[in-house]
């Protein structure tokens, strides 16, 4: 009963929260003046039109799919799998992608590919392409996709080195015992963490679907970009709704596509470990391969936008003048950030185990549904909280005026990814570890304070610092609802980069990133302490 | 269960409560660090809380405007500020403001101003030519906005995307100007001149300051900032001997139905007044007063110096929403 | 009074039905096992009675007390009294012995000093004092079983259910946890079903065996009945190593087999088909044999050898005492045999 009513208590929440806002925008869009009209859906689906933006969209998010796994993949694997030297400096280094505003990471990257930029000036002298054509590179769908892959491979990463360190070791020590390296990594290692890549390709082509920023400063006309359109200049938020149709109906195919791919896929590698120990392939070559390869993935996606930035933030006075204009942002981001992301674990937890632990056909369907709006760009999920919250009714007054929105606004973008990272950790318990509580009789409150909520510390904590650096990075929704007084980082960062000098600008991003990267790190640190203490060995 | 309630208790105490004492809300499109200093200058002479929400750049996010339109039933902002003179007359079409005249715009030329009170001008920005002073030299610069669509520019000129912000303003301003037929080629030439269009003014300067293009359209305020961040580039005021230079005043409107009406009258009265044209003007967006008379640094041209577009900024709006679908398929989306 | 009756039990997975019509009873204090092979229905009958999964027909009784009925759960979990051990154990890694006995007692509301009692006793019983603050992973196999059984018996359930509890231990170990099983179940006189695909397991523990298969119950019976009087020919093959071979009756005492016609109690039955039932310790390979045969495969048991012998019947098991060699030609009878119907 208690559990019957908990996880309908959340997933009410969350129908409330992310679907409430974006049904209204649809509902909205097709009721006007007093009748329904499909007028603004008539020109996606019966016009030429917007053929060339659904398959840019499809295009971008495809090869950003690729291309992030390209690079995530083989990381992964090196962390997980070898004895890479630096391996916590490497990992640590390659969260930063994720923080780092895209936006800055776009412009750092047309800086240095544009027609004077200085990796142009060496591509055109030395290897024969024209500053045009190199220029032109990065201002196209393919340079969106690469800056993009840029900021989303360490998704990949991060699911590619779970699933390689939860491997049963003893699958891989069977092919070890006759085989080479070479061919137990082709034929067993690769073929036993597919699903999880498949997944983490999934969650980035979603993710790129509804990026906005850096094919808008790109000029890759997508559909987010038209969305934009139809608001900015067009005012329309009726057909700017209708645009987003096309994002939901390609999530809806792309996710039923994993569904059925990963149909009586056996889940071995996500399944109990033997014991707890990770084969390491230690052979040489692999480690130095390694490190070049990291080095490289290190310069192109955290140095090379880093020093950017460091480099245009001059001198010292800059950033004090940024952490002026910032200390409202600082404070309340990490709080902000902080209790999103608490929620987002509470919320994950709940919605994970809705879709991976409750014996029903509803199941796959529930996963489904959660992710059904996940591609929805971020304005429209806005525009529909004002709608929903901006009454003149005291509850709705309180929350509309009060941090409670931009968390609400957390919530409800982020959901879908944390219930999706907790469900892949909740895999991992099996049932019968709930069921010893249950027979004895204990009610599910208990089984869940005292068994599920310690036996998934690590998910809980992982989920946690995931939906923190999102939170913290989240402009999109909180800039259409924050109340006065209550902006967050990038909000600042991005209202004060009109017109503002540019170290300033870019003292700003990298307080950002800091601002980020500490919380994580005293998170961490407190976290591991906790669960070592708790587990005594 | 008792933990949970001590924790969900702590939480709500975070939350402020917000409607609470005098104060006045301002939704304002001005740059922030533009805007800030005015806004706390006028905390301190009245007492009243400003409490204000700033946009970005145009093309960065679904800015202000859509809010507005958005809190229509339960408006929070009490006075839109905008940076542009064609959406307060947007919001006034959609309804959303409430007149009022302020006598301290008394003095304020009446083309700037609605005869309601709906909306009201005051400091401007202007539509000017950024060149690379290192790569074009001042005999040859071009002084007018159709020297542009000349071959010997070709792939040299950068635009901003002109369905938002200024720029978009700008063309609905030409197409009055000129004619639509007029406009439209010169449009169409431009772009067969290989004009690079991107994402926003700012980016103009971008383009400009690194000689990746040679010149671009863009606004007083951009050219100001790459001076004073020293890149070698200069401005040229475009067809002072024609049609004249496209001039944006900013404009303020009181938002209907908004809580703190009284606040929001005074506010509007403080921003129209000279004492804020005159901090404007030398704040480094160096905004042209809109009044005759006030003192401004050297290089912040006074608007009996230059010589403006004759437009009518209702029927700018007006057109601007007529040749939106153009300029949609001239940009390519 | 039966501690745990269930009747007309029906379950069924995605329109499959994997538990149908079982009906069984078992007395307090008794150990009824659940034999049968993986998938036949066992463990589903287990978890339902457990109120782990909810049963689509029939009926459950536990201590003369409806405990659901269909669909639908008439006594909640927490009321039920159960204890379960768990194919895996399922002792939960991040808590101690100590913590792991606790949490029943814990989740009955129990006062410390009760709680500490109780798990004293239960550790005492289990022969486990010592280890009261070490983690379950720093447990022998062996050991951990034990723990899972404080566990579950520390409550003091009205029923103990055993899933394949020795199923992953090895075999020595097997032998002695058994032993403490028998010994506990014993002591404790806590009614219990035990779910196995050993018979051994079940021969060696259980007061009553029910053989299941495929969703349905083969037979039900103390372990003497179902080892010598098979009910089916599941259960004659299933059960222990055995031989059972189609004849004819073709007269009173009179069957005819691919060997040929021989004498044999036919139970009274004159005209029939009928198999020929006997297990290979009841034949012997002798010089004045009355079959022929060739060995075609030996293998070391315990006790002598087990022959693999071809006929012209098909081939057969023996066991036999003295060696022979593959490929020899032998002759052999059957001292001991059982004609069946089924």
């Amino acid at each position: 009963m208690q559990k019957k009513l908990t996880l309908g208590f959340i997933f009410a929440l969350f129908v409330c929260v992310t679907f409430l806002p974006i049904v209204w925008m649809f509902g909205n869009s097709i009721y006007g003046d007093g009748g329904f009209s499909f007028v603004y859906y008539k020109d996606i689906f019966l016009t030429q039109k917007y053929i060339k933006v659904i398959s840019n969209s499809l295009i971008l998010a495809s090869i950003t799919a690729l291309l992030s796994s390209f690079v995530g993949i083989p990381a992964g694997f090196f962390l997980a799998k070898t004895n890479l030297p630096f391996k916590g400096f490497f990992k640590m280094c390659f969260f930063i992608p994720l923080i780092i505003p895209s936006y800055t990471t776009g412009i750092a990257w047309a800086n240095l590919l544009g027609k004077t930029g200085f990796l142009n000036n060496i591509l055109s002298q030395y290897m024969l392409f024209s500053p045009e054509s190199v220029s032109n590179f990065i201002y196209s769908i393919y340079g969106a996709s690469f800056v993009l892959s840029i900021n989303l491979f360490p998704v990949i990463m991060l699911i590619t080195e779970y699933a390689l360190k939860n491997l049963n070791p003893r699958l891989e020590e069977s092919g070890l015992v006759t085989g080479s390296v070479f061919r137990v990594l082709r034929q067993i290692t690769l073929p036993l963490i597919t699903p999880a890549i498949i997944s983490s390709m999934m969650i980035v082509f979603v993710l790129s679907l509804s990026e906005f920023g850096i094919p808008s400063l790109l000029q890759v006309n997508v559909l987010t970009t038209q969305i934009f359109t139809q608001f900015s200049a067009f005012y329309n938020e009726k057909a700017a709704t209708a645009i987003a149709l096309p994002l939901i109906a390609i999530t809806f195919v792309v996710m039923t596509l994993e569904q059925v791919y990963l149909q009586g896929k056996s889940f071995e590698i996500l399944g109990r470990r033997g014991s707890n120990s990770t084969i390491k392939y230690d052979v040489k070559w692999l480690s130095v391969v390694g490190v070049i390869f990291c080095t490289l993935v290190l310069i192109g996606c955290v140095i090379i936008p880093l020093s950017t930035l460091i480099f245009s933030a001059q001198t010292i006075s800059a950033y004090h003048d940024a952490i002026l204009l910032a200390k409202r942002g600082i404070t309340n981001s990490v709080l902000f950030g902080s209790i999103g992301a608490t929620f987002l674990t509470f919320m994950g937890f709940f919605l994970g185990y809705l879709s991976e632990k409750i014996q029903s056909r509803l199941r796959n369907s529930t996963a489904l549904f959660i992710w059904l709006f996940f591609a929805v760009p971020a304005t429209v999920l806005g525009i529909g909280l004002i709608k929903l919250c901006n009454r003149p009714e005291g509850i709705f007054q309180f929350i509309y005026g009060s941090l409670w929105i931009v968390i609400i606004g957390y919530v409800a973008r982020f959901s879908p990814l944390s219930s999706r990272i907790m469900a892949n950790y909740l895999k991992q318990i099996p049932h019968s570890m709930e069921e010893a509580g249950t027979v004895i009789g204990a009610s599910w409150y208990r089984i869940l304070g005292n068994i599920l909520l310690p036996l998934q510390s690590h998910g809980l904590i992982a989920t946690w610092l995931i939906s923190f650096m999102f939170c913290i990075g989240e402009m999109g929704t909180t800039i259409l609802v924050y109340p006065p007084g209550h902006e967050t980082l990038p909000i600042t960062l991005f209202t004060v980069m009109a017109n503002s000098p540019a170290n300033i600008v870019s003292a700003l991003s990298i307080i950002i990133v800091v601002m980020t990267l500490l919380p994580v790190g005293v998170f961490l640190a407190i976290s591991k302490y906790l669960i070592k203490s708790q587990i005594a060995q | 269960m008792k933990f949970i309630t001590i924790a969900l208790t702590t939480l709500f105490m975070l939350a402020k409560w917000c409607s609470a004492g005098n104060e006045v809300i301002v939704y304002t499109s001005e740059d922030q660090i533009f805007a800030e200093p005015i806004l706390q200058e006028f905390e301190k002479k009245t007492g009243i809380k400003v409490r204000a929400i700033y946009d970005t750049e145009e093309t960065k996010s679904t800015g202000l405007v859509n809010r507005l339109i958005a809190e229509k039933d339960n408006p929070q902002a009490d006075v839109f500020w905008s940076n542009d003179p064609v959406r307060p007359v947007l919001l006034q079409i959609k309804g959303l403001t409430t007149p009022y005249v302020s006598s301290v715009a008394a003095d304020i030329p009446s083309i700037y101003k609605d005869v309601d009170g709906h909306w009201t001008g005051f400091s401007a920005r202007a539509r000017i030519i950024l060149y690379n002073t290192n790569l074009v030299n001042m005999d040859e610069r071009p002084l007018s906005i159709f020297d542009l669509v000349k071959p010997k520019w070709r792939g040299q000129v950068a635009i901003a995307n002109p369905l938002f912000g200024t720029t978009s303003i700008h063309m609905a301003a030409l197409f009055i100007a000129l004619g639509d037929e007029k406009a439209k080629k010169f449009l169409n030439d431009l772009k067969a001149n290989g004009v690079k269009i991107v994402s926003s003014n700012s980016e103009v300067k971008r383009l400009v300051a690194r000689g990746e293009v040679k010149m671009g359209i863009t606004d007083t305020d951009d050219a100001h900032m790459a001076v004073k961040e020293g890149v070698p580039a200069k401005e040229v005021f475009p067809d002072q001997s024609t049609i004249g230079t496209f001039i944006i005043p900013d404009m303020v409107s009181l938002i209907k139905n908004s809580r703190n009406q009284e606040n929001g009258k005074k506010l509007i009265d403080y921003l129209v007044s000279s004492t804020v044209e005159r901090s404007l003007a030398w704040a480094p967006c160096a905004h042209m007063p809109l009044r005759y008379g006030i003192k401004t640094p050297p290089d912040v041209l006074t608007l009996d110096a230059v010589k403006g577009m004759n437009i009518n900024y209702p029927d700018v709006a007006a057109k601007l929403e007529k040749i939106t679908e153009f300029l949609k398929q001239w940009a390519g989306y | 009074m039966n501690a745990l009756e269930v009747k007309h039990l029906i379950k069924c997975f995605d329109g499959k039905e994997v538990v149908s019509d079982i009906s069984f009873n078992v007395e307090k204090g008794q150990l009824l096992a659940l034999l049968g092979p993986s998938g036949c229905g066992k463990t589903t009958t287990l978890r339902m009675i457990a109120g782990l999964d909810t049963q689509n027909d029939g009926e459950i009784w536990i201590e003369g007390v409806l405990a659901s009925h269909g669909s639908k759960s008439l006594i909640p979990q927490r009321l039920r009294h159960i204890g379960m051990v768990f194919q895996d154990l399922a002792l939960w890694p991040h808590m101690t012995v100590c913590e792991n006995i606790e949490f029943g007692l814990k989740a009955k509301g129990l006062a410390k000093t009760e709680r500490q009692k109780k798990i004293d006793a239960v550790l005492t019983k289990v022969k486990m004092q010592k280890y009261a603050n070490e983690y379950p992973s720093r447990l022998s196999g062996g050991q951990q079983q034990l723990i899972a059984i404080a566990r579950a018996i520390v409550t003091e359930p009205k029923l103990l259910l055993m899933d394949e509890p020795l199923s992953n231990i090895d075999v020595k170990l097997r032998e002695e946890v058994r032993q403490e099983i028998r010994r506990i179940q014993h002591e404790t006189q806590i009614t219990t079903v035990y779910v196995t695909h050993d018979q051994e397991d079940a021969f060696l523990l259980a007061n009553k065996v029910v053989v299941m298969n495929a969703g349905k119950v083969e037979q039900i019976g103390n372990t003497e009945e179902i080892y010598s009087f098979p009910k089916s020919l599941f259960v004659a093959n299933f059960v222990g190593e055995s031989n059972v071979i189609e004849v004819k009756i073709v007269g009173k005492d009179k069957v005819s087999t691919p060997w040929g016609e021989f004498a044999c109690n036919t139970k009274g039955h004159e005209k029939e088909s009928a198999f020929l039932f006997f297990r290979p310790h009841q034949a012997r390979i002798e010089k004045g044999g009355q079959f022929d045969g060739v060995i075609v495969n030996r293998n070391f048991v315990i006790d002598g050898y087990m022959y693999r012998i071809s006929t012209s019947g098909g081939e057969i098991k023996v066991q036999d005492l003295a060696k022979y060699e593959v490929g020899q030609s032998v002759k052999f009878s059957i001292k001991k045999m059982e004609v069946l119907f089924f």
